[in-house]
């Protein structure tokens, strides 16, 4: 009796040391990045704020060329009608603004999809691979110029040789539109010469090497009709000129 | 008294085992609360967030740029809707600009050279891969470059680039290295840009990769 007084004793002493020591624990584990969490919650604000507003300029910018664009080619259109010239000239120049991408493009295609993994990481994995990186966009859309597409989006945005896919943090910026996955890349081209070519290639194989083992998406697609929507750059060059 | 004290025993033993059990159960919803607030873009590093911000600065002027270039245009052809030489000449105007930027005149301005040389021999040779191509060329874009050539061969919305053994593939036509590449736009913020702390020529350096960046008053890139 006295021995399991003790040993109960011991015990219960033992237990308020693991417990104060698993609940010390806890708290350093957690509290540093529930403050910091909150804290930069609190810096951020503003910039969000700021970034938002941002964003609605640039939506209600890019909603006024659609429609300046819209304007000026029914201009165009009535233009051609008075003179062969201008006619000739009209035509060239949408089939050059096509060529710039500066139009919207429809047509056979194909569509990648991208996504994160809904997994959560374990401890043991490298949460880099859970999810889609910057490169692997750049990397599909080389793909695709590779294999034969005249025409590129992701999302809703038009890229062009000069458009950069960049990443801050984990947020990844085309056309300095912020993207959220799913990343939908759309090709114009001969799908299935496409879907063959892009499917077999070792960079799309290890996207799926990575979708069996860590379960983030990765699809292929061929379409009868895609669209990808018109760049809204301008045209002009501001450094480099004609060369003689 | 020995049933008493047993059942104590046990009431401590079921107590332990109830706050385990819940504490065992709250432990993954706060790991998740924790791991959903940091995925909020209210928890990104402000660094990040500043970057955006400057990003969407800049594509604001950029749609500034093209929105005040098509009021213009839409201006200048209501005034001359009855001046056929006025429109053909705006036109015209417009062509030139999209032939330059489609690749079918050569072009020339200020620039920056980067020369990028491989050991692809020896006992450890350092081979610059596809991605570290397109990380070079994507961080030129994004610091302002307008056109951009390798070892001459002018970069069009269609090039793909990509190694073939040890040579360059750039579209359908092939080079080898080392590799020259030409970028008309920006001189200082294409430099900057690209020799950021921890930015892809420090890649390129740490990976055994030269690469040597010069800045040029007039580069010339053919169509």
């Amino acid at each position: 009796m006295i021995t399991r007084g003790r040993n109960g004793g011991l015990f219960l002493t033992a237990l308020f040391i693991i417990a104060a020591g698993f609940g010390y624990l806890l708290a350093v584990q957690f509290e540093p990045t529930v403050n910091k969490a909150y804290v930069v919650s609190a810096q951020n604000v503003e910039l969000v704020e700021i970034m938002k507003g941002l964003e609605k300029e640039n939506d209600s910018a890019a909603q006024r060329i659609v429609d300046l664009r819209g304007q000026l080619g029914e201009l165009e259109s009535k233009g051609a009608a008075t003179s062969d010239e201008v006619r000739v000239l009209t035509q060239q120049l949408g089939e050059l603004r096509a060529k710039a991408g500066l139009a919207e493009a429809t047509g056979p295609g194909v569509i990648v999809t991208l996504s994160d993994s809904s997994r959560t990481p374990t401890l043991s994995d490298d949460p880099n691979y859970f999810v889609i990186h910057d490169g692997y966009l750049r990397s599909v859309v080389n793909l695709m110029r590779r294999y034969g597409a005249t025409a590129i989006a992701i999302n809703d945005q038009r890229v062009l040789g000069n458009t950069p896919i960049v990443c801050a943090g984990p947020i990844i910026l085309v056309n300095s539109s912020r993207m959220s996955p799913p990343y939908v890349i759309t090709a114009l081209g001969n799908p299935e010469m496409l879907a063959d070519s892009i499917s077999q290639d070792v960079f799309f194989r290890v996207l799926e090497v990575y979708r069996d083992r860590f379960e983030i998406t990765c699809s292929l697609e061929t379409k009868t009709s895609v669209t990808v929507p018109a760049s809204l750059n301008n045209a002009a060059f501001k450094y480099a000129a004609g060369a003689k | 008294m020995k049933r008493t004290r047993q059942s104590r025993w046990q009431s401590t033993i079921l107590i332990f085992f109830v706050i385990s059990f819940f504490v065992g159960l709250l432990l993954p919803g706060q790991a998740h609360v924790v791991r959903e607030m940091k995925q909020t873009y209210q928890n990104q590093d402000p660094q990040d967030l500043i970057r955006v911000i400057k990003d969407l600065q800049q594509h604001k002027q950029d749609l500034l740029v093209e929105e005040t270039d098509m009021s213009q245009k839409v201006m200048q052809y209501l005034r001359s809707s009855d001046d056929t030489a006025a429109q053909v000449n705006q036109l015209q105007h417009e062509a030139t600009a999209l032939k330059q930027r489609t690749g079918a005149v050569p072009l020339a301005g200020p620039g920056i050279r980067i020369t990028i040389r491989e050991q692809s021999s020896g006992s450890s040779p350092s081979i610059l891969a596809d991605e570290d191509l397109l990380l070079l060329l994507n961080d030129l874009w994004a610091s302002g470059a307008e056109v951009i050539s390798l070892n001459g061969i002018r970069l069009t919305d269609s090039s793909s680039v990509y190694r073939a053994g040890l040579n360059v593939r750039v579209g359908e036509k092939v080079t080898s290295m080392p590799l020259v590449i030409d970028a008309i736009g920006d001189t200082e913020n294409m430099s900057k840009g690209l020799q950021i702390p921890g930015g892809v020529l420090d890649l390129l350096n740490l990976r055994r990769i030269g690469a040597i960046v010069q800045k040029v008053n007039l580069l010339r890139i053919s169509n």
